[in-house]
């Protein structure tokens, strides 16, 4: 199933720690939306992201407002 | 005089009583009663006038409890920095923000940084702006984070960055987003504590519009996140920071409101002394310098 995580508001670490527990729920295909407000989240959580196999994309809302789409590929 | 003479003097002068303060301070009236005569025959002073409603500090009583203040603050300091001190380098860091700053765009870059400088004590506190220049030019305190900008011979400046406050009301309360000021006076306007920097900005941008105070509404609350909640569950409007607002914004609990177009913007920075040089408050700026502008949420 897919899943949506609202960490707005969370400071770092909790959003990837958070975004990791849920992605390893994921199904192939399956995708993971994540929303924060702090800037070092988006930086971790591609950092993180990036050696595993999906996609992401990352989209500025708002003024310091990010929407990130994680797909799991495999 | 000692720092315990200095200690009670200051509570007794912030409880105005000295039973009070020695129930505060876990000593005896006897105790602090002594230990105050003790320090105004040292200083040739009277420093309370007693009654039997309690103490109401003399002028003389005044002078000194500013001075007092900076004193503790400073030997306290001292003291959790010699703490600190390995034979080489003191690794602790003292760092006073102003509370919005502090709450919602400092924690993120503290994180990072402390990644990176794990032996490094970080002391974090949040104070008005115009304390913050206190703290720092007179009590030890190594960084400040202040609104708008501050600089003298003693202090450096170095400019953090931009943000705005917005007019707020909840999205069930208001039919129209386009409103004139004068409407303003009809409603009751939620503001911060009189003492924020933020405030000062947000009284000066209405009087410049021709707005007069006394006829708004204000009730006052220290707590940005008390003035969310009411403004949740009333027919309120604030005037509040972006940085605070944004996750209401986007879940859209919370709309903001176009007043005569009016745009109030404000400035922070980061204040320390120049003379104190420690190589741990070094690694922070040029972190802040280089990297931690980027982190800053």
């Amino acid at each position: 199933m897919n899943q949506y995580v609202d960490a707005l508001g969370d400071m770092c670490p909790i959003p990837l720690l958070n975004a990791k527990k849920m992605y390893s729920d994921l199904e192939k295909n399956e995708y993971l939306k994540l929303v924060t407000d702090h800037s070092c989240v988006v930086t971790n959580i591609h950092e993180y992201f990036n050696y595993l196999p999906c996609q992401i994309t990352i989209d500025e809302v708002a003024n310091g407002v990010w929407e990130i789409l994680i797909i799991k590929i495999r | 005089m000692d720092m315990d003479s200095l200690r009670v003097f200051c509570k007794t002068f912030s409880c105005r009583s000295i039973s009070l303060a020695a129930k505060e301070l876990f000593l005896t009236q006897p105790t602090i009663t002594h230990k105050l005569k003790s320090l105004e025959i040292e200083l040739n002073l009277i420093l309370f006038e007693r009654s039997n409603k309690g103490v109401i500090p003399t002028q003389a009583g005044h002078m000194v409890y500013n001075y007092a203040q900076n004193m503790i603050g400073l030997y306290e300091n001292m003291i959790l920095d010699l703490a600190s001190y390995d034979g080489e380098t003191v690794k602790r860091l003292t760092i006073s923000s102003c509370s919005t700053f502090g709450q919602y765009a400092l924690p993120c870059s503290l994180f990072e940084f402390k990644k990176r400088a794990a032996h490094i004590e970080l002391q974090l506190e949040h104070a008005f702006s115009t304390d913050i220049i206190i703290q720092v030019k007179e009590q030890g305190v190594d960084i400040g984070f202040i609104e708008g900008t501050y600089s003298d011979k003693e202090i450096e400046c170095l400019s953090i960055g931009k943000s705005q406050l917005l007019f707020v009301a909840s999205p069930e309360f208001l039919l129209c987003k386009t409103l004139k000021l004068d409407h303003l006076y009809d409603f009751n306007l939620l503001l911060m504590h009189h003492k924020s920097t933020l405030r000062r900005i947000i009284e000066n941008a209405l009087k410049n519009k021709g707005m007069d105070l006394k006829k708004l509404n204000i009730i006052e609350s220290p707590s940005l996140e008390s003035i969310k909640s009411a403004l949740l569950s009333s027919q309120c409007i604030s005037i509040l920071p972006y940085m605070s607002i944004k996750k209401e914004l986007y879940t859209k609990s919370l709309v903001s409101l176009n007043f005569n177009d009016l745009v109030m913007e404000y400035s922070f920075s980061l204040i320390h002394k120049k003379q104190i040089v420690k190589p741990c408050k070094t690694e922070f700026i040029d972190y802040i310098k280089t990297e931690g502008l980027k982190k800053l949420c």
